[in-house]
């Protein structure tokens, strides 16, 4: 049955599947699952589900119930891995800053959760694009909450360390690309159907290499930042913001007033 | 899967994906920026230059040479303040941004923040950097008051002078954090 699968479509899946392999053992030989433990689970799923797949299409076809059931049911799992994978990359950035961890952390839930039901509501594909819909919005929500501990970590200036960067990178675009994916795939499945499998594994093989590169620049030991007492901002912050205020109102002020002409 | 959600999925992808690398960019280029405590050193900088300013901006003066010297004389000593108040007005700027950043970076080292506090700070520093512009818009054309410019510098250097006082206040232990934390990853 896999023979009947066109040659590069094999390639590629021999390709990602010996990449998340290889991944696989490097985080286990260099003792990162410790660092990593949801990326380890995510990327052992994941090779989980490749021999699933490949047991599922040799012996049931591609058009069976138990394939269909086998490579979607599975496919749920590795998402929910994911999402697992992003919630530490978020926790990496930020965990240690407790007070803004704990304002990003309900910010970006919130983010997400709104994301992925406004994707549930609105997409309108009935039962047959049901699956996919559920991963594209599985998806948002991995995308809006990396996205977003980003953004907050920019803002901030809280270093990232620069495996945590290539993780982050990974899981953004891997998300990002999905979704785009899914939907050239929904809207033009004729001209699209042929494609779509390849262009998934050569993202996922790029992302890959990326979260190769990540565990390459990981560090065994990671210094932990050492927090103030709680009451330098609880003075110092009220203060700056009122004095800011008073700056927008001289600003106000400044432009409403002409300079006087000689 | 109707055009209108294809779309907006299209674009939300594309746009988290340019906002996803334009962050990590930008976190990127921003570990070259000097330490926190290099920054609380040099944070007021510009504002020691108010007084001069000031002085330089008092209309009696343009008066003076606009009866004295001809209405051409006092056009380009009125062009040549405008550059200098102009100038004034980016360093002021400057100084504010290294005073928010400041101000951030005892946020992040905090063990607790509050939200609306956090918030308030966001909104105010986007509504300074609004009108900052459309002040300098109009200092440019030559429709801003100067001795106004002159008290916004008092209040950015009374904004300094308070962050200093507190930060010596309640020891060094917040600027050696903040430059623990922005040196970790090294």
């Amino acid at each position: 049955m896999l023979s009947s699968l066109p040659t590069l479509d094999l390639l590629l899946w021999a390709v990602t599947t010996l990449t998340g392999l290889f991944l696989f053992c490097f985080i286990l030989t260099r003792h990162l699952d410790r660092q990593f433990p949801f990326l380890t689970l995510y990327l052992g799923v994941n090779l989980l589900q490749t021999a699933a797949q490949l047991f599922v299409y040799q012996f049931y076809g591609f058009s069976s119930n138990v394939t269909y059931v086998v490579a979607w049911g599975s496919q749920a799992l590795v998402v929910v891995a994911r999402t697992l994978a992003a919630c530490e990359f978020c926790y990496r950035v930020l965990g240690h800053y407790t007070g803004v961890w704990a304002l990003a952390s309900r910010i970006l839930l919130i983010c997400g959760a709104v994301v992925l039901t406004l994707t549930l509501l609105f997409s309108h594909d009935g039962f047959r694009y049901a699956v996919m819909t559920l991963e594209i919005a599985v998806e948002a929500f991995i995308a809006t909450i990396v996205v977003g501990i980003v953004l907050f970590a920019h803002h901030y200036e809280a270093p990232i360390e620069p495996s945590s960067m290539l993780l982050g990178l990974g899981l953004g675009l891997n998300s990002c690309i999905k979704i785009l994916n899914d939907a050239v795939l929904s809207r033009y499945w004729n001209n699209y159907s042929g494609m779509w499998n390849e262009v998934a594994m050569v993202a996922f093989a790029g992302v890959l290499v990326l979260w190769i590169f990540a565990m390459r620049a990981a560090n065994v030991h990671v210094p932990k930042p050492e927090l103030q007492a709680a009451d330098i901002y609880s003075k110092l912050v009220p203060q700056m913001n009122r004095r800011l205020a008073e700056l927008n109102d001289q600003l106000v002020h400044l432009f409403k007033t002409e300079q006087p002409r000689p | 899967m109707s055009y209108a959600f294809f779309i907006t999925g299209v674009l939300f992808a594309a746009g988290l994906a340019a906002l996803l690398l334009w962050s990590f960019r930008s976190t990127r280029r921003s570990k070259r920026r000097p330490d926190a405590l290099a920054v609380l050193d040099s944070a007021p900088q510009h504002l020691c230059n108010m007084g001069p300013i000031r002085r330089s901006q008092d209309a009696a003066d343009l008066r003076y040479v606009a009866d004295r010297g001809g209405s051409g004389l006092a056009g380009r000593l009125r062009h040549e303040r405008r550059d200098v108040a102009l100038l004034y007005l980016n360093s002021l700027r400057t100084d504010f941004d290294q005073l928010l950043r400041i101000a951030r970076v005892v946020a992040l080292l905090s063990p607790e923040i509050s939200s609306t506090h956090e918030y308030e700070r966001l909104r105010l520093s986007v509504l300074f950097r609004i009108r900052f512009e459309v002040v300098r818009l109009r200092l440019f054309v030559g429709r801003a008051a100067m001795p106004q410019l002159a008290s916004l510098g008092e209040m950015v250097s009374s904004l300094a002078i308070r962050m200093e006082t507190a930060m010596q206040t309640l020891g060094e232990r917040a600027a050696l954090a903040a430059n623990l934390a922005l040196t970790s990853d090294q």
